[in-house]
C-alpha cells in the first residue's frame, strides 16, 4: 500500500503541495487529476522515492515501483530491446535473460521482429511509448507510476495505449497511480479519482469510479464530475497568471456547452 | 562510398596537376617534378630512413594526442563535478586555446631540451583545451530526463555513467578528438623541425639544410599520406560509428 499523510512539499519559497492525504491499495487503479503545474509529477516522484516531502509521511509498502514517463525517456543510442531491458540491467539481470524477456514483452505489445533492433528515432510515437511501458512492466512491479504517459499521443493511439496499460494492470493484478489533467482519461481508466486544486495543491475530491469504455458514458461522467463546484473550481478556474503557451480557458464558456449537450 | 573515393581521388589529382604546373612555370629550384619527389620517397623507403622516422613521429604524435585527450577529458569531468573548478578552468582552457603552438614549442625546448617528450608535450598541451571544451559541452548537454529515468530505475552510478552519460559525451568528444588527431601530426612535425631534430621533422630539416628539394617534397608527401591513412584507418570509422549511433533513418510514423 502507498500511504501519503498530510504531505507538504515546497521548492525554495514556493509551496507546491499542501496537506495531501491519499492511499493506493494493492490492485487498485488510482488517478490523480489536477490542472497543469499543480504538483502531480512531484507526487509521483515522492511515491518513487526520488523526492522526500518537507513534512508529513510518505510510506510505500509496495515492493517494487516502476515509472512510465510522459515522453518515454528512451536512450537514442539503444535499440528498442536494449531500452526496454534497461531496468532489468540496472537490477543485475544477466544479459541473455533480459534480452529474451524484453523481446518477449515487446512482441506481446505489438512489435514485429524487425522493430526490435530499431532505435527510438526510427520508431513512431506509439511504439516509443510502448517501449517505455515495456521497460516498466519488465520490472514486474506491484505499483505502476504513470506520469501523463498518453499526453503526447493522438486520440486513436492514446485510446490504444490506455487499453494496453489497463489490460496489463488487470492481468498482472498490480496497483497503478496515474497522474493526468485529462478528466476523460481518469474516468476511462481509474477505480478511484482524486482531484487536486491548483498550486499549492490540496485534495478537493476523492471519488470512487467505475472504469468505462463507452465514449458517451465517459463524457457523461466527466460532465457530471465537472458540475461539482469543487472540481469545476479546481480544473476550470481561470488562473490569475496564465502561461504564454497556454491560453486561459474561460470556464463560463466551457460549462454551458457541456450542460447543453448533456442534459 | 565509391563515389566519395572517386571524388577524393579527383581532388588529389587536381593538387598533383597544380604541382606539375608549378614545376613547369617556376622551375626545378622552386618545385621539383612530382615524379622526382616520388622517386626520392622510394629511395628513402628502401634505405630504411622512412620506417624509423615515421615510428618516432607516430609515437610522439599519438602519445601527445592520448595525453591531451586524457587531460582534457579528465579536467572536463572535474569541472562538471564542481562549479568552482569549472569557473577556474574555463578561462584557463580558453586562454590556452589562443596560445600558438610555436609558443609552447619554445617553452618545451627550454624545459625539456631538444630530445625526449618535447614534441609530444607540445601536441598534448595544444590539443587539451579543444578536448576539454568539447567534453564539457557534452557533459552540459546531457539529457536530465534520462538521468532521472536511470535514478528511478535504481541504476548504479557506474551503469548510469557507462550507459547513459558516456554515449552523450562521446557525441561531442569524438569529433573533437578526430580534429585533434589531425593537429597532432602537424604540431609534432613542426616541433621536430624546429626543436628535437628527430623523426620526419628532423629529416625534413636535414633536407632543407642540404637544399635537397625533391627529398623535402618526399617527406611532405609522406606526411600527407600518413594524415590520410590516419583518417581512413581511425577517424573515418569513428565518424561513421557516431553517425550510426545517431541513427538518421526516417521515422516509421509520428
Amino acid at each position: 500500500m502507498l500511504d501519503f499523510r498530510d504531505l507538504h512539499m515546497r521548492f525554495g519559497e514556493r509551496s507546491v503541495i499542501e496537506r495531501i492525504t491519499l492511499a493506493v491499495r494493492p490492485a487498485q487503479f488510482v488517478a490523480v487529476l489536477g490542472p497543469s503545474g499543480c504538483g502531480k509529477t512531484t507526487l509521483l516522484r515522492i511515491a518513487a522515492g526520488a523526492l522526500h516531502p518537507c513534512s508529513g509521511t510518505a510510506e510505500n509498502h509496495f515492493k517494487r515501483a516502476a515509472m512510465v514517463f510522459q515522453d518515454a525517456r528512451l536512450a537514442g543510442w539503444m535499440t528498442a530491446v536494449q531500452n526496454a531491458a534497461f531496468g532489468l540491467k540496472a537490477a543485475g539481470t544477466p544479459w541473455r535473460t533480459r534480452e529474451q524477456e524484453a523481446r518477449r514483452i515487446l512482441l506481446r505489445l505489438g512489435f514485429e521482429d524487425a522493430d526490435l533492433t530499431k532505435r527510438p528515432r526510427s520508431l513512431s510515437g506509439g511504439m516509443r511509448q510502448r517501449v517505455g511501458i515495456a521497460r516498466a512492466l519488465l520490472m514486474r512491479p506491484d505499483l505502476l507510476l504513470l506520469d501523463e504517459p498518453f499526453n503526447s499521443l493522438d486520440i486513436g493511439l492514446r485510446r490504444e495505449m490506455q487499453d494496453l496499460v489497463r489490460t496489463q494492470v488487470d492481468q498482472m493484478g498490480i496497483a497503478a497511480l496515474l497522474v493526468t489533467h485529462d478528466i476523460a482519461e481518469a474516468v476511462r481508466l481509474a477505480d478511484r479519482i482524486i482531484v487536486l486544486s491548483p498550486r499549492p495543491s490540496t485534495v478537493v475530491a476523492d471519488l470512487e469510479n467505475q472504469p468505462c469504455d463507452d465514449a458517451a458514458d465517459i463524457l457523461e461522467t466527466s460532465a457530471r464530475l465537472l458540475r461539482r463546484s469543487e472540481i469545476e473550481n479546481a480544473l476550470l478556474r481561470q488562473r490569475s497568471s496564465p502561461s504564454r503557451s497556454e491560453p486561459a480557458i474561460s470556464h463560463s464558456a466551457v460549462i454551458p456547452i457541456l450542460r447543453k449537450e448533456i442534459p | 562510398m565509391l563515389r566519395r573515393i572517386l571524388w577524393g581521388a579527383v581532388g588529389l589529382a587536381a593538387v598533383g596537376l597544380a604541382w606539375s604546373w608549378g614545376h613547369a612555370v617556376f622551375g626545378p629550384f622552386v618545385l621539383p617534378r612530382p615524379s622526382e619527389a616520388i622517386e626520392a620517397l622510394i629511395c628513402l623507403v628502401k634505405s630504411g630512413e622512412v620506417a624509423s622516422a615515421v615510428r618516432t613521429t607516430a609515437v610522439q604524435s599519438l602519445l601527445g594526442w592520448v595525453a591531451g585527450c586524457l587531460l582534457g577529458a579528465g579536467l572536463a569531468l572535474l569541472a562538471s563535478w564542481s562549479e568552482p573548478i569549472r569557473y577556474a578552468l574555463r578561462p584557463v582552457a580558453t586562454g590556452f586555446l589562443g596560445i600558438p603552438p610555436i609558443a609552447w614549442l619554445v617553452l618545451a625546448f627550454l624545459w625539456f631540451g631538444s630530445a625526449g617528450f618535447m614534441p609530444g608535450f607540445t601536441v598534448a598541451i595544444t590539443i587539451f583545451p579543444v578536448v576539454f571544451l568539447a567534453v564539457l559541452q557534452g557533459l552540459d548537454a546531457r539529457d536530465p530526463g534520462l538521468a532521472e529515468m536511470a535514478q528511478l530505475y535504481h541504476a548504479s552510478r557506474t551503469l548510469t555513467f557507462i550507459d547513459i552519460d558516456l554515449p552523450q559525451i562521446l557525441d561531442h568528444l569524438l569529433p573533437a578528438a578526430a580534429t585533434a588527431l589531425g593537429f597532432a601530426w602537424k604540431i609534432c612535425v613542426m616541433s621536430e623541425v624546429i626543436g628535437s631534430g628527430t623523426g620526419i621533422g628532423g629529416q625534413l630539416a636535414t633536407a632543407r639544410a642540404h637544399l635537397d628539394l625533391p627529398e623535402a617534397m618526399a617527406w611532405i608527401l609522406l606526411i600527407t599520406l600518413l594524415v590520410l591513412a590516419t583518417d581512413v584507418a581511425l577517424v573515418a570509422p569513428l565518424r561513421s560509428w557516431v553517425a550510426t549511433r545517431r541513427d538518421t533513418t526516417v521515422k516509421a510514423g509520428d
